[in-house]
């Protein structure tokens, strides 16, 4: 496919996508500076290295995994724990669920968080998120049980507290 | 986990507050790449152009048994030629080829005119006629390959493009003859692209836009200060507008035009200076045009070609 062509395809899809390119980057690291850079640093990437994408319906996926990417070397460059806050486990239960259920994604691994930001947040599907970490679907429907396990024990049912 | 918490969760996720310089931050990472890789491209011209000659001449070679040449007879080709627009005395298309091929939802439709300069007298100004013909091959010649390459590289595969080219006598009148060709190209989403050429017909000779002006005169820093204005004021009113310029890396940014940044003059007389896309602009931007008001470059302009 020409570059041209699919470079323009690509920038309609950043254009289209970027603030749910920036809800993921702020799932990782939990601060507006920080995701701010990862998603223009993702564009960029996107851009310049649009001839890359072989078939216009992969363009979607391969600008997550780029989100993924950038946000996971960007944690690992600066080498710090992003807002990580231990959960109180004396607290009120309800107490996360009114300041910020999401906190709770902070008990899953980085890749644990991808794929349930992906597959409840962005509905993808298995095999989607599949190509987006570059695993089979099997493994990513693995990963998805046992974050949803983990969530479990963190976020109790509302009704039993 | 419940539905309640999956619901929850998906909640205060679209909640997450966009920053209000969201949109300027992925415009940057747009600019930085994009001017990138016209600086890529660049490079990639210069070193390219002997490749591609070897390449083209091989693609033209393929072309000639489609192309149809159009004679002077027959009902729908008199249909074709009536469509040619009236051209003055000195220049004019005279007849044109078409190239038509299809394959596999692979389209393409080229129009190629010929034209002939006359001098004053009647005869023909060879040389003008010869080079702006030859240009005007060149040009097309690089389309066609361009298509089969594209062709060739979609094998017996699925590909869905549809390039054509046509052309348009833009300008005739005392001064100036413009011919202006439009490349249209349709895969997933619509690439434009203008190429336009000039013959001042009180010299007979092709001319790119510092043929409008006196000799040694600085057109280029008025004309594209006056751009920059333009792009200002553009971007100020409507904040879906972009271009390259004030950004916080200036070699990013819109320069100035070039001796031979294309260019036409418009119904009312005035000059229009034309980019491709990609040229000063995201792609989403398409080809755009400004207007030069006249009183710009009053000074500097030869007589006849503005008004």
């Amino acid at each position: 496919m020409r570059t041209d062509i699919i470079q323009k395809k690509v920038e309609e899809t950043v254009l289209s996508s970027y603030e749910a390119m920036y809800r993921l980057a702020y799932t990782y690291v939990r601060n507006e500076a920080d995701a701010l850079d990862i998603v223009q640093e993702s564009v960029y990437k996107a851009i310049k290295n649009a001839s890359g994408v072989k078939k216009e319906t992969h363009i979607k996926t391969w600008l997550w995994r780029i989100v993924m990417n950038t946000a996971l070397d960007f944690i690992r460059k600066n080498k710090r724990e992003i807002a990580v806050e231990s959960f109180d486990e004396t607290g009120k239960e309800d107490c996360y669920q009114d300041f910020d259920t999401l906190q709770a994604l902070q008990v899953l691994t980085q890749q644990e968080k991808t794929v349930v930001a992906l597959r409840f947040f962005e509905d993808l599907k298995l095999n989607e998120i599949a190509a987006v970490l570059g695993e089979n679907a099997n493994t990513v429907k693995t990963i998805l049980y046992r974050s949803l396990k983990k969530l479990k024990a963190v976020l109790k049912p509302t009704e039993g507290a | 986990m419940n539905e309640e918490n999956v619901t929850k969760l998906k909640e205060e996720y679209e909640n997450i507050k966009i920053p209000a310089s969201l949109r300027q931050r992925v415009e940057a990472g747009i600019r930085q790449a994009e001017m990138e890789r016209s600086e890529h491209m660049n490079e990639k011209k210069k070193s390219g152009v002997m490749v591609y000659v070897g390449r083209a001449a091989g693609a033209a070679a393929a072309a000639l048994l489609l192309i149809t040449v159009m004679a002077n007879s027959g009902a729908g080709i008199a249909h074709a030629m009536s469509k040619i627009p009236v051209i003055g005395a000195i220049a004019e298309v005279v007849t044109f080829r078409q190239y038509e091929s299809s394959n596999n939802n692979m389209d393409a439709n080229i129009k190629i005119p010929e034209v002939s300069v006359k001098n004053e007298d009647g005869t023909v100004n060879e040389e003008t006629t010869q080079k702006i013909n030859k240009s005007i091959q060149e040009y097309t010649d690089e389309i066609i390959a361009q298509y089969e390459a594209d062709v060739a590289a979609a094998g017996d595969g699925e590909g869905h493009m549809d390039v054509s080219l046509d052309y348009s006598v833009i300008t005739d009148n005392e001064r100036l003859f413009s011919i202006r060709f439009d490349e249209l190209l349709i895969m997933a989403s619509g690439t434009q692209m203008v190429k336009i050429y000039h013959i001042d017909k009180q010299t007979g000779e092709l001319i790119g836009l510092s043929g409008l002006f006196k000799d040694g005169v600085d057109f280029i820093t008025p004309i594209s200060e006056n751009i920059r204005q333009q792009m200002k004021e553009q971007m100020a009113a409507d904040e879906s507008v972009m271009y390259f310029l004030d950004s916080d890396v200036p070699e990013w940014d819109f320069q100035a035009i070039t001796e031979d940044t294309t260019f036409y003059v418009n119904e009312n007389g005035k000059l229009v200076i034309v980019f491709n896309e990609y040229e000063v602009a995201p792609g989403y931007m398409g080809s755009v045009e400004f207007e030069i008001p006249t009183e710009v470059v009053q000074d500097l302009v030869q007589d006849g070609f503005l008004k």
